[in-house]
């Protein structure tokens, strides 16, 4: 009775947001927990199949929906926290969106991304079957501390759930270490053998969890995914689904364990492990393999995730960006683009952002400076400190201007004679640049 | 002129950026013709006869530790060094390793200063107001540390305008002792607070040539524009 009567309520309420136009992802949530804290474990009795969570630093929203994606196209009803709603009332507002009036959902398959500082929490209510961890990379330092905090909040999370299968991701030896603990099935994804030469310097996490030693590596796909080993025994453990033959520009192309030849539209090495989890975790279901690969065709990134835009005729790239790993990421994005550009980042210091920005100073950007980049703007409420790192990786401070009026540098740009532009952004600057780039846009079409 | 930076366990104490400190002394020497030479030092190759500025870092605790436990077999060294009046910059976990600690861990205790973890964290943006009487100057920077730090007798790097400091009480940040500056604003301190570099550079410089006077000016607007803006971000706050 208190079930029917809280998805009641919550639709309601969820229905009288979107009329007044606002944003409908976490006060819904929080009202269910208040009317009935154990709602969860009523959304867990009405899922018929599975409950599949997802963790990690990095690729969490992009793993998740492309999950739920390939399983839509199997033809099930699934539930998913699409927009990164990822703290306990992102789950709840998940199902009420799926439930009707009447608190009846149709739901074959739960794709439930997850904070990892609320992961526990949720596993209190909610038990998957099946959880997927993305990687460890520094995130969002001033939240949790460090990265063995974060560590600590995945494996509290994780021995709640004693039977599920995990899937982790072989070439990182943190995420790696981290499920070491657990006796839980696994299954291991990853990218068996060498595919390009890495420049990347960070070298967090690059040491061994077990033994503190520094970590051998045979070679490196990024940061600290690659082909490890340690003195004390620790190794890369074997791969059972592996992806060959990669290439990153213009599309991810790659060649996956039984699936074959498979196309993703949004570029970026860091794509080849999320299309990796999300195979994995469908050839486990017996997914349709055709149907799965025509999602993976079809996916349309979120916002900011390459994101494509015309400007005046000229191609425009958003990308997010929110720790070094991300940004160093995005860095090789723009230079696997070979023409002349302009590039412009913008960075924020919000909650959402972090606080601390001195992570900047860990990002390699001097793997910017090159003659196809031709000027830098630096924007949103760090702009300065952004200028600053430029200036002092080597950048000729008059190839530097502070884009404090966004507008009219995109304007500016749009009109340049360089082939294209990119703008970085992390977090809360990625959604203001965003607004900003579609009103000019738009503007351009008129 | 020449001038030799050396960066102790880069690899291992490399938190929050502390390799912007090494590319600020080093861009900020090489503009005005000095020679930078800088080696990234651990025990496979610690000596610090030519070392004319030493940089420790804050890491991940797990690292930090790993750290102490070799750098145990240098405290003399460093504490000579120090005691010498040669130059050193220690951030963060850097600093608080100096000294002892309130729980079963075992400091390199060079200095006489005393760090108790609490589990709330001091985190934020920070201004301090450092230097003496006749020549203040605001150093900004971002504290995240779980230590309280007692300096005891030691005379505190900066008084805090805005921010936590030593501990959430007293209003001091850091300390200086001779030519040692240990501060908790962590990671790359140093680009948004030239005057600081430029003072770090001059006392390595007056160490070494008894004819050095001081540094010429250079262009730091983006400098100043970054520190100006956390001032008038914490003012607003």
């Amino acid at each position: 009775m208190r079930y029917f009567f809280t998805v009641f309520i919550c639709k309601i309420f969820i229905f009288v947001l979107h009329l007044m136009k606002k944003q409908a992802t976490s006060a819904p949530g929080k009202l269910a927990f208040r009317l009935y804290p154990d709602i969860l474990k009523e959304f867990e009795k009405r899922t018929k199949k599975e409950i599949i969570a997802v963790m990690g630093t990095n690729g969490k929203t992009t793993t998740n929906n492309l999950l739920a994606d390939c399983l839509e196209k199997c033809g099930f009803d699934v539930v998913c926290n699409r927009i990164g709603a990822n703290m306990d009332e992102g789950s709840v507002v998940a199902y009420i969106n799926k439930a009707n009036l009447f608190g009846k959902i149709k739901c074959d398959y739960a794709c439930l991304e997850m904070d990892e500082g609320w992961a526990e929490y949720i596993l209190k209510y909610i038990t998957p079957s099946k959880i997927v961890v993305t990687n460890l990379f520094r995130d969002q330092l001033d939240r949790y501390g460090e990265i063995d905090t974060t560590i600590g909040f995945l494996r509290k999370a994780i021995s709640l759930a004693p039977n599920a299968t995990l899937y982790i991701n072989a070439d990182d030896p943190l995420t790696v270490a981290m499920a070491s603990v657990f006796d839980n099935k696994k299954v291991y994804y990853g990218i068996e053998n060498k595919v390009q030469d890495v420049i990347s310097t960070s070298k967090e996490g690059k040491y061994c969890l077990n033994c503190s030693k520094e970590l051998k590596y045979e070679f490196n796909h990024f940061s600290q995914l690659g082909k490890y080993s340690c003195d004390c025994g620790f190794i890369r453990p074997e791969i059972n689904f592996n992806a060959e033959n990669i290439s990153v520009f213009p599309t991810l192309k790659m060649n996956v364990t039984s699936y074959g030849d498979i196309t993703f539209p949004v570029r970026g090495m860091y794509n080849a492990y999320n299309v990796l989890a999300v195979l994995s975790v469908c050839d486990n279901l017996n997914a349709d393999k055709e149907k799965v690969k025509k999602a993976l065709n079809e996916y349309t990134p979120q916002a900011g995730r390459m994101e494509h835009f015309n400007i005046g005729g000229k191609d425009l790239y958003l990308i997010l960006a929110k720790n070094p790993t991300g940004f160093n990421q995005s860095v090789a994005s723009v230079n696997d683009d070979p023409r002349t550009k302009d590039v412009v980042i913008s960075i924020n210091d919000g909650l959402g952002d972090g606080k601390d920005v001195t992570w900047l100073w860990d990002v390699d950007f001097e793997n910017l400076i090159k003659d196809e980049i031709k000027s830098y703007h630096t924007s949103g409420r760090r702009y300065a400190d952004m200028a600053l790192r430029l200036k002092y990786m080597g950048v000729e401070t008059d190839k530097i201007s502070f884009a404090k009026d966004l507008k009219a540098t995109l304007n500016s740009l749009s009109g340049s004679e360089n082939e294209c532009i990119y703008v970085l952004a992390n977090y809360t600057a990625l959604f203001e640049a965003r607004a900003v780039i579609t009103e000019v846009c738009n503007g351009h079409k008129n | 002129m020449d001038i030799k930076i050396k960066h102790l366990y880069p690899d291992f104490l490399n938190l929050y950026g502390d390799k912007g400190n090494i590319a600020v002394l080093k861009t900020r020497c090489e503009k005005r013709n000095i020679n930078v030479t800088v080696y990234e030092m651990t025990k496979d190759n610690f000596s610090l006869d030519d070392c004319d500025i030493l940089l420790l870092g804050g890491g991940y605790e797990r690292e930090q530790k790993f750290v102490l436990n070799e750098l145990k077999a240098f405290k003399d060294d460093i504490k000579d060094y120090i005691e010498n009046g040669k130059v050193m910059l220690a951030l963060c976990g850097g600093f608080e390793m100096l000294g002892s600690y309130e729980s079963s861990d075992e400091g390199l205790e060079i200095l006489n200063i005393s760090t108790a973890f609490k589990e709330k964290r001091l985190m934020g943006d920070i201004v301090i107001e450092c230097g003496t009487e006749n020549e203040k100057y605001d150093v900004v920077g971002f504290e995240n540390h779980a230590g309280r730090v007692d300096i005891k007798d030691y005379t505190p790097f900066g008084r805090v305008k805005h921010g936590f400091g030593n501990d959430d009480c007293k209003g001091f940040e850091g300390l200086v002792y001779k030519n040692l500056f240990a501060t908790h604003l962590h990671g790359p301190l140093l680009p948004k607070n030239p005057v600081l570099a430029d003072l770090i550079i001059s006392k390595a410089l007056k160490n070494k040539y008894e004819s050095f006077e001081q540094l010429e000016p250079l262009d730091d607007s983006f400098e100043q524009e970054a520190h100006n803006n956390i001032v008038l971000k914490l003012k607003k706050e």
